[in-house]
């Protein structure tokens, strides 16, 4: 029985033996790298509301989502002042719905240096901590933002919830750096027993926000708007996938060999920032009105787009009866017109230049040929002495405001004169 | 075996549980993607294409009195002023009359604003200018004073921008 007994531990011990040889194997001869790319993107919650309901500019800032955003204007043209933020698109819970949709951001006035990052030895003290010298926002809906410096704690306690291919991950600070120091007792004067010290410190969003930046300031592209860069985060964050089934966010437990890479997106620009609506918060300093000069708000009713014709823009037919041709607004003019809201349009036909240029002698408006047409000005000129007509209806339900004509020319029509 | 051979053994056993556990993650672990963006496409267009939700004009310090918002975007892979016709539009607005060259386009935009009481208050003009280079595409806005400036950036500020340069197949 005895002799059984150890057969089977010998037995075991060599499966044992075998075991280490391979994962000595992995450990230090299998140089294959195995990494995970996790882009983190298109944090658009699955129930954004309908883009009919959304205004332009909601548009604009629903259309892309990542978990990332950085903004940065450098100043390097010395006209406004150096601002750094940076945003984080999440949701508050695994369902992914517009209901659990944040952004919670920070905001630097300066560039952040190294040494202004408190360094933290005390996880609890990390956990809770958030730097005073930011600003902090934080929306709900991705368009208004609500900020003060310390009612958004954007600190190690923080989870995000992020989608990556419409499945849920949560995502979290909870990085730490350690080194090791060696330190001898009062009566080692030989230095002899080295006693081994473990030092840790606790990152905080400040190492994120100054690794961030730094990587934008470095970035090979240089300035521009709306750029995309990867950054390895895995030295910070963990990041754990969602069991449908079980109802809870599995283990982390292969981050020291898969690392986690997310897009963000960024614009870094060599101007300054002038006034707050340059913001990703529409704020700086937790002020919607900031502005570097003092200036009168400028405040209209109405705006109306300039359009000025020519007679490229209308088209010309042959009459053999009158012997001229009679101008019309051309169909396509008319079409576009038709869907762009408040065009002022002014138009000039030269009746020389078209005589000129297209060698066609243009004696009129031809029939309906800018009914309903809306035309704030209407000038027709010439060098030359000439009768002008306007046929049926060429110019009903215009509105024109100014008809002018030059001297020479004489117009046959008694709608535009009554 | 004498008593601590199993101790040895024992210890070995132990060693050899985590050291078959790290082995067999290795061994299936497997590199994966998550998500579908090709970041190497995100730095290039096929169409050009600008959206901001705001413009700020910044004091052009070569041309007194003037203002100009100028940025660096992504390189336009296929721009080709030469053999294809473009369409820009700004905002719902076509920009008529743009001048289009080889790798360039220029455009002017007129726009009025009124007070309530249906006086006029500013008529702005804002050159657009936008060259296609072979590492990237600039985009100039010009105006030609603060006050047109100030106007053009509660619109923009208002309507957002989204500037279109649109290829007429």
């Amino acid at each position: 029985m005895r002799k059984v007994f150890d057969i089977t531990i010998l037995i075991v011990t060599l499966i044992a033996l075998v075991a280490i040889g391979v994962a000595i194997y992995f450990k230090y001869f299998n140089k294959n790298i195995i990494i995970g790319i996790n882009y983190v993107d298109n944090q658009i919650a699955v129930d954004v509301k309908s883009a009919d309901d959304l205004t332009e500019a909601e548009k604009n800032e629903l259309e892309e989502r990542w978990f990332m955003n950085a903004n940065y204007f450098e100043n390097s043209k010395e006209n406004g002042i150096e601002l750094q933020e940076l945003r984080f698109d999440y949701f508050m819970d695994y369902n992914l719905t517009q209901n659990a949709y944040r952004s919670t951001g920070m905001q630097h006035i300066g560039e952040l240096g190294r040494t202004e990052i408190e360094k933290i030895g005390s996880a609890s003290e990390a956990n809770e901590h958030v730097d005073s010298n930011f600003y902090y926002y934080d929306t709900t809906n991705g368009i208004t933002w609500s900020g003060d410096k310390l009612t958004t704690r954007l600190n190690r306690n923080q989870l995000f919830i992020i989608k990556i291919d419409n499945k849920p991950y949560a995502i979290q600070l909870i990085g730490t750096y350690k080194w090791i120091t060696y330190s001898y007792l009062w009566w080692d004067f030989a230095k002899l027993v080295p006693i081994k010290n473990v030092n840790i410190l606790y990152y905080t969003y400040l190492d994120v926000f100054y690794d961030v930046f730094k990587a934008i300031k470095s970035n090979d592209y240089g300035f521009g708007t709306d750029l995309y860069i990867t950054l390895d985060l895995s030295e910070y964050f963990t990041i754990r996938e969602y069991d449908l089934e079980k109802g809870v966010f599995k283990t982390d437990d292969v981050s020291d060999i898969i690392k986690n890479y997310a897009v963000m997106k960024f614009t870094y620009q060599e101007n300054g920032a002038r006034q707050s609506s340059q913001s990703m918060f529409n704020s700086i300093e937790i002020n919607p009105k900031w502005d570097i000069e003092e200036k009168e708000p400028v405040e209209y009713w109405q705006e109306r787009v300039i359009y000025n014709l020519n007679y490229e823009d209308l088209s010309f037919r042959f009459s053999d009866t009158l012997g001229g041709y009679f101008a019309s607004i051309s169909l396509s003019n008319k079409n576009m017109f038709e869907s762009i809201p408040r065009a002022k349009i002014n138009i000039v036909l030269d009746l020389d230049a078209v005589l000129d240029n297209k060698e066609m002698n243009v004696i009129g408006l031809d029939y309906n040929g800018f009914e309903n047409f809306k035309i704030y000005k209407f000038e027709i000129k010439s060098e030359r002495e000439l009768e002008f007509t306007l046929l049926d209806k060429a110019l009903n339900n215009t509105n024109i405001q100014e008809f002018i004509v030059s001297d020479g020319i004489t117009i046959n029509d008694a709608e535009v004169h009554s | 075996m004498k008593w601590y051979t199993y101790i040895i053994c024992f210890i070995v056993i132990i060693a050899g549980v985590f050291s078959g556990n790290y082995a067999y993650k290795r061994a299936t672990a497997k590199s994966y993607v998550h998500g579908s963006i090709d970041i190497t496409n995100e730095f290039e267009l096929k169409a050009f294409e600008y959206a901001s939700s705001e413009v700020t004009f910044y004091e052009d310090i070569y041309n007194n009195n003037s203002y100009k918002f100028e940025t660096d975007l992504k390189k336009v892979t296929n721009f080709n002023g030469v053999d294809k016709y473009y369409t820009i539009t700004l905002n719902e607005y076509v920009l008529k009359n743009s001048v289009i060259i080889a790798g360039s386009t220029f455009s002017i935009f007129n726009i009025e604003f009124y007070s309530i009481e249906n006086v006029l208050e500013c008529s702005a003009e804002l050159k657009i200018t936008i060259k296609f280079l072979s590492n990237k595409t600039t985009m100039e806005l010009y105006t030609a004073d603060s006050i047109q400036a100030s106007y053009l950036e509660r619109y923009f500020k208002d309507n957002s921008i989204r500037l279109k340069i649109i290829e007429n197949l």
